[in-house]
């Protein structure tokens, strides 16, 4: 079937069978991602849907030199799951596919870097063998969507040790997908 | 910012833990600092592979039927062009007339309405497919809409029958360190072999673990079932108990590994003993 620049570019003309390859590619990585964010299947479905319909509509603008689609479709993901679950906690009404448009393509110029299968099993692993406090920080940062200050006021943790603490772990992730030699030294 | 300064926020900003204030000085350096741009991206790749590391779960068959029906039909797009299907050519022919001279002009009109009807049968065919899948997703939705009203009314009438059963415990639940804030009440029923829970306050739960529902009983701990709260840290249950057979001492709630554990084993949040 299709490569990913050739189903994007069908997609951005509007090809449906297109979106249906993408969507049999990446709607597991998404509903996951989704899934783990959110926490509810029917919210996790929702987000699904509308990662896909800003696929559609954006497809024709979406610049493979930027980075890959997976990469792609993975920020818009988490942007959306945690928009909704910034909403949730503040007790507002949840928008619906009407809200598409007022959501913008999350940060366009950022380069987009997809990690490969071995990677994401290297990270997987450096993510479990991370001392709890540093898991929770980049959980916290990553899944929930949390600022290093709202960080900090959860864990009842100081700002600097948050800091260090997430800095630490991320580099312990990075430093296992590249084959890196283990840092020594972490939190002061 | 120096180079120093840079390497230190950068995984804070692919994470977006980062603030503005800062971020606004990385994106300055990175525009002049190519070896930083290059650290930058490494950071990224780590973040991608943290978004690709979740467990991966399929979502339902159905969803898919119902996206792609809300997305197709729905026309704005922003693609430059987009094909569109073409209506029906409608070719008239003279009502009488000898068939000699029709002849050739027969054969290349036929030839067009085939041309035309393959294209107008695809475009059909394309239509018909988005028509089906709609209808196809709103079926689905309407089943799943019955089944969870048929949920929901199932669950009220069992909050009803625990509530008025004859042998109601009540059982407030007080927080314990690190859940101080977290309270709970539980309303009891050995004839309805059933616990109803409610929850507020709980702290948000580490990755891959549960809150576990327990009550004790005779010096056995006994499961009640897992749940997750939401994000304010509320949850509302009925569970059923079917091993609740005796009057139970006191009802606890542990942190455990997703799924669930046959005995305790985690960390206690919530504590009380029967009111009555």
């Amino acid at each position: 079937m299709w490569e990913d620049r050739e189903a994007i570019a069908r997609a951005g003309a509007g090809e449906a069978a297109a979106l249906e390859v993408l969507y049999d590619r990446y709607s597991t990585l998404v509903y996951s991602l989704a899934l783990r964010i959110l926490r509810n299947t029917g919210d996790a479905e929702d987000v699904t849907q509308e990662v896909f319909a800003q696929l559609w509509k954006q497809a024709s603008r979406f610049d493979p030199q930027r980075g890959a689609v997976g990469a792609w479709l993975s920020v818009i993901a988490r942007s959306r799951a945690l928009d909704r679950l910034r909403r949730r906690g503040s007790g507002r009404v949840t928008a619906g596919a009407e809200g598409l448009d007022a959501i913008p393509d999350p940060a366009p110029s950022v380069e987009l870097v997809t990690a490969s299968a071995e990677q994401v099993s290297a990270a997987r692993d450096a993510l479990a063998s991370l001392p709890a406090d540093q898991r929770t920080a980049l959980e916290l940062a990553y899944y929930e969507g949390l600022t290093q200050a709202e960080i900090a006021e959860r864990t009842s943790t100081p700002l600097g040790t948050v800091k260090t603490r997430i800095r630490t772990g991320l580099q312990r992730i990075r430093d296992r997908i590249s084959g890196r030699p283990a840092p020594t030294g972490g939190e002061p | 910012m120096t180079h120093d300064e840079a390497r230190d926020v950068m995984p804070l900003h692919v994470l977006d833990a980062d603030d503005a204030s800062t971020r606004a000085e990385l994106v300055e350096h990175l525009a002049g600092c190519d070896a930083c741009r290059e650290a930058l991206r490494e950071y990224r790749l780590a973040a991608d592979a943290l978004a690709q590391s979740v467990p991966e779960i399929r979502p339902r068959p159905e969803l898919r039927a119902r996206t792609l029906a809300a997305i197709v039909g729905d026309t704005t797009h922003d693609a430059p062009a987009r094909v569109q299907p073409r209506p029906a050519p409608v070719i008239a022919l003279p009502a009488r007339t000898s068939w000699a001279p029709w002849l050739a002009a027969a054969a290349a009109v036929i030839a067009a309405v085939t041309t035309f009807g393959l294209l107008q049968t695809r475009a059909e065919i394309g239509e018909l497919r988005v028509m089906l899948a709609t209808w196809q997703a709103r079926v689905a939705e309407a089943e799943r809409s019955a089944q969870a009203s048929q949920a929901t009314l199932v669950t009220y009438r069992r909050q009803l029958d625990v509530m008025t059963a004859d042998d109601l415990l009540l059982v407030s639940l007080s927080g314990l360190p690190p859940a101080n804030a977290a309270q709970a009440k539980a309303f009891v029923s050995r004839s309805q072999n059933a616990i109803l829970f409610t929850a507020r306050d709980l702290p948000a739960l580490p990755a891959a673990r549960v809150y576990q529902l327990w009550a004790v009983a005779g010096g056995q701990a006994i499961s009640a079932g897992t749940f997750v709260p939401d994000a304010r840290g509320r949850t509302q249950l009925v569970a059923d108990v079917p091993a609740l057979t005796t009057r139970p001492d006191a009802l606890a709630v542990t942190v455990e590994p997703e799924g669930g554990v046959p005995a305790p084993t985690g960390p206690k949040y919530l504590l009380g003993v029967p009111a009555n």
